[in-house]
């Protein structure tokens, strides 16, 4: 544990050119990673991290500042080289602290750093085997476990102290296949709380289910490139809520009005069909916390209500900005990073169509199963996605396999035109990458229909 | 503890090659957003690893700590631990004594110029810009400072240092016209400031962002696609990336078994120059062996792959100094790559066309390109040209072809153009090609 004194001193010091907020974030961090590549295991990595990050407030202006030298006077340094950026005398005061009671959301029986390293490998091997034995076709499987361990404080001016920890798990699977010189590969992710939760992943049919859409890969067409209706896969579908809507609803670009969303709270932003929450308090989940890395506790928000635009995702200094305060949405990567707004496990509500009834009722378009990555421009809207696992859709029924579909849109347009949403929920957990670093987040929808959006791909039919 | 120290207490636990790299960074960054500073941030870290090989195997450890506060019992049990634990027994160091070309990138005067007199030169930047058009909204100016000592030792007797410094100065401008809204960025990086010409950064963003507002739309169908320098110098990359020689190894490259043979057309000669002497200078890569500027595909033939130690071993050639250490494996990456200019000048390649499209802008690259087998399809952005003139912006566009086959069947290929400060590449052109898709048709 930092030292209290310490910390005082360092947040006083911050205080002393009339900044009217100061807050130190110490990170101790472990991690480990174990990377088996055809059985083979080529990579065994420990990172160890520590360090320190000073914020200083003066209304709405903010300085930020890392170290991972922990010396005094070091301290002393950086917090008056921040200082520095205010003139003026001292008018706030260090309040005492008082500790913050942190409600714990996790449950972790076996961690991974109290399991033998013989039986992770024992776990990687056998996947690969496993999935290496499933089909001649397939040249390469590489599968990764990793965890990191964090054990973190956050003193501020106002008189916080929090301490929490974390601990979260990842094993990712890369699978390449070949047939007459066509190259294609699958890639997807898990992730466990707990060792323990290793049985109760149904690694089989991820795997079958898997290989036969790599198969498929080997074999399909370029995906034909026009506007067309698509029906968006659940789960990992909510990557496109997540990248075209929700980055646009984060207060660190609302509170500065670069958000398509800005100043529209209590409007219609989407189809009525459309509710949708942001919740980091979803017990063990991939992308909750049991407070955020401002010490507030995390919340379940909702984002938009039957299509109203309800509330935003905000951090403590944006929040200032825009006269609210932090809904425990304030995130960051590591102390490298100054948080701000992000992300935790957000999803679109379930409706009431099931996948059956919104594929019979589609004549013509492309069923994206699995959608793999894109970016989105937040203060026009505008977005691209690439489409890993599709399907064409043709007269109500699911039909020949294609590759190579791009997604891209306008985010705003991409929201009114949803015009079914399914009943079958599922979460899909990833790593978000914005300004305060990559940080675990779940996205989550269930199965959409979106009346018309361009697709790239090979030329039209 | 110092590193020999480290060195001889390994040697004494009969451990003798040992790699050691430590990275000093120093930034600062602030950001100027209406009219006012908005955030302003420092980092000091100091950040190191080791690595063994013990048994021939590969392993290391990471600390974001100087060496002062860490226990030698911790990093060698880890070391002997990992070592247990991996398969591969491909690991080497670097043991020949080799000249290495002296130069660093690094500027004193840069951290001598104060922090306020730099804000003052980006709210200059500010000014200038609020004066080029009323239809400029929101303009942000980003500015960031790296000054970094990477020093690689290893018990051999190699012991290198290299020191960069460099800022970049990079603005993002909203405009906006009836009901369009368009945004822009500019970016430049040196280390010296006097380089920085505000009035041509200035016009370079700004020219920009008002021709974004002047949309067009062009319908479904093959054109004729003028790749611009910006394009041609990232597809580059990406394609030379694949001359890695691990996935060569693993048969997971399109170039695998196309050694010295002709893979592209002979207008396409690829060079990789890690000893320009600019920021991108790298005199050695991640195993302390030196760099070369080296020709990797000339006329079309396919000269050589990528190597580290391991690759080099293997395919019984001299290390080409494209080690990269990657989340502490071991791995390869090209340094500078150049597509070799043409001798036409783009003006007379955009003459010769009726009906095309000249492409400014990839979204999605790190998703949207099949690196196995090349087939892409990508958000671009760009301006149509017709009759020999280019004319109105096109957006929400995607183009779709393959990235080996652009090497392939490149059409002609330009004469240098700087797209970028000090950075030059040429244009390339394909003809009926590539399929546009159009949000608007």
């Amino acid at each position: 544990m930092f030292n209290k004194k310490t910390a005082k001193h360092v947040l006083q010091k911050c205080l002393k050119t009339g900044a009217d907020f100061s807050e130190i974030y110490i990170e101790n961090v472990i991690y480990n990673s174990i990377l088996c590549d055809n059985e083979i295991i080529e990579k065994i990595n420990n990172h160890y991290s520590s360090g320190i990050g000073i914020r200083i407030f003066k209304k709405n202006i903010s300085v930020y500042g890392c170290t991972n030298n922990f010396n005094k006077k070091n301290l002393d340094i950086l917090a008056e080289q921040l200082s520095n950026n205010f003139q003026g005398t001292q008018n706030t005061k260090c309040n005492d602290f008082i500790d913050k009671k942190v409600k714990n959301i996790f449950e972790i029986k076996k961690s991974y750093f109290n399991t033998p390293i013989e039986e992770k490998i024992f776990f990687l091997k056998n996947l690969c085997k496993k999935i290496k034995n499933k089909s001649k076709l397939i040249n390469r499987v590489i599968c990764n476990i990793f965890s990191s361990k964090k054990d973190f404080e956050i003193f501020n001016s106002a008189g916080l102290h929090a301490y929490d920890k974390r601990e979260r798990i990842g094993i990712s699977i890369n699978i390449k296949a070949i047939k007459s010189n066509k190259q294609e590969n699958i890639y997807d992710f898990f992730y466990l709380n707990s060792m323990s939760d290793l049985k109760k992943i149904d690694f089989d049919n991820k795997i079958s289910e898997m290989i036969s859409d790599l198969i498929g890969l080997l074999n399909a067409k370029r995906c034909p490139s026009k506007k067309m209706t698509v029906i968006i896969g659940n789960g990992n579908g909510g990557t496109l809520f997540h990248e075209a809507c929700g980055h646009a609803l984060e207060a660190s670009s609302v509170a500065y009005n670069l958000s398509v969303f800005s100043n529209r709270l209590n409007t219609k932003i989407s189809s009525s069909l459309i509710t949708a929450y942001d919740d980091g308090t979803i017990k063990n989940a991939w992308g909750s916390n049991n407070i955020d890395d401002e010490g507030n506790e995390t919340q379940k928000i909702c984002l938009i209500e039957n299509g109203i635009l309800k509330n935003y995702l905000i951090d403590n200094f944006n929040g200032r900005k825009m006269g609210q305060f932090g809904n425990g949405a304030c995130r960051r990567q590591n102390y490298k990073f100054e948080p701000t707004s992000r992300m935790s496990n957000t999803f679109i509500a379930n409706g009431q169509s099931s996948l059956e009834e919104i594929i019979k009722n589609t004549n013509f378009g492309l069923y994206a199963k699995k959608i793999s990555g894109g970016s989105v421009d937040t203060t026009t809207g505008e977005f691209e996605f690439a489409v890993d696992i599709a399907y064409m859709i043709k007269n109500g029924k699911i039909c020949e396999q294609v590759k190579g579909a791009m997604l891209i849109g306008k985010c705003e347009e991409i929201l009114k035109n949803i015009d079914m949403v399914g009943n079958d929920l599922v979460f899909s957990p990833g790593i978000c990458g914005a300004s305060s670093g990559d940080i675990p987040v779940n996205v989550g929808q269930p199965t959409i229909r979106v009346k018309s959006i361009l697709v790239g791909g090979n030329k039209n039919i | 503890m110092n590193i020999k120290k480290i060195f001889s207490k390994f040697k004494k636990n009969g451990i003798f090659d040992i790699e050691y790299r430590q990275f000093l960074h120093d930034s600062l960054d602030f950001n100027i957003l209406d009219d006012k500073i908005n955030n302003y941030s420092v980092n000091k870290l100091n950040n190191c690893n080791i690595s063994s090989i013990i048994n021939k195997k590969f392993s290391i450890i990471n600390f974001d700590k100087t060496l002062n506060n860490i226990n030698f019992k911790n990093i060698l049990s880890a070391l002997i631990n990992s070592s247990k634990y991996i398969d591969k027994q491909d690991g080497s160091i670097y043991k020949k004594k080799s000249k290495y070309k002296n130069f660093n990138f690094f500027n004193k005067q840069l951290s001598k110029i104060t922090i306020k007199e730099k804000q003052e030169l980006m709210f200059k930047v500010n000014e200038q810009i609020k004066k080029v058009s009323d239809k400029i909204k929101r303009i942000e100016i980003s500015y960031h400072e790296t000054s970094q000592k990477n020093i690689y030792k290893n018990t051999a007797g190699i012991e290198l240092q290299q020191n960069t410094n460099f800022f970049t100065i990079n603005t993002s401008i909203i405009v906006s016209k009836d009901k369009i809204i368009k945004t822009n960025n500019e970016c430049f990086e040196d280390n010296d400031l006097n380089c920085f010409n505000i009035e041509k950064y200035v016009k370079k963003l700004c020219d920009k962002a008002l021709k974004k507002l002047n949309i067009g739309s062009v319908h479904n169908g093959v054109y004729d696609v003028v790749l611009s320098p910006k394009i041609v110098n990232l597809i580059t990359y990406y394609y030379v990336s694949q001359l890695n020689a691990e996935k060569i190894i693993k048969k997971t490259s399109w170039f695998t078994n196309k050694i010295k043979t002709k893979i592209a057309n002979e207008k396409i000669t690829i060079i990789d120059k890690p000893l320009e002497q600019d920021m991108n200078f790298v005199p050695f890569d991640d195993q302390g062996v030196p760099t070369k500027n080296k020709i990797l595909i000339k006329n079309g033939i396919l000269k050589t792959y990528l190597h580290n130690l391991t690759t080099s071993k293997i395919f019984k050639v001299q290390p080409t100094g494209h080690a990269y250490l990657m989340n502490s494996k071991m791995s390869i990456k090209p340094h500078n790559v150049y597509l070799k200019p043409g001798k036409i000048t783009i003006d007379n390649i955009i003459k010769t066309i009726k009906n095309g499209i000249y492409i400014t802008e990839l979204d999605g690259l790190h998703v949207g390109i099949n690196v196995e087998n090349g087939d892409f399809s990508l958000k671009a952005e760009g301006f149509e040209i017709k009759n020999g003139k280019i004319e109105k912006f096109i957006d929400m566009m995607t183009i779709t072809y393959n990235l080996y086959k652009i090497f392939e069947h490149a059409d002609e290929i330009s004469r240098n153009i700087e797209y970028y400060h000090k950075k030059f590449s040429p244009c390339l052109l394909l003809k009926k090609k590539c399929f546009i898709s159009c949000d608007y048709d």
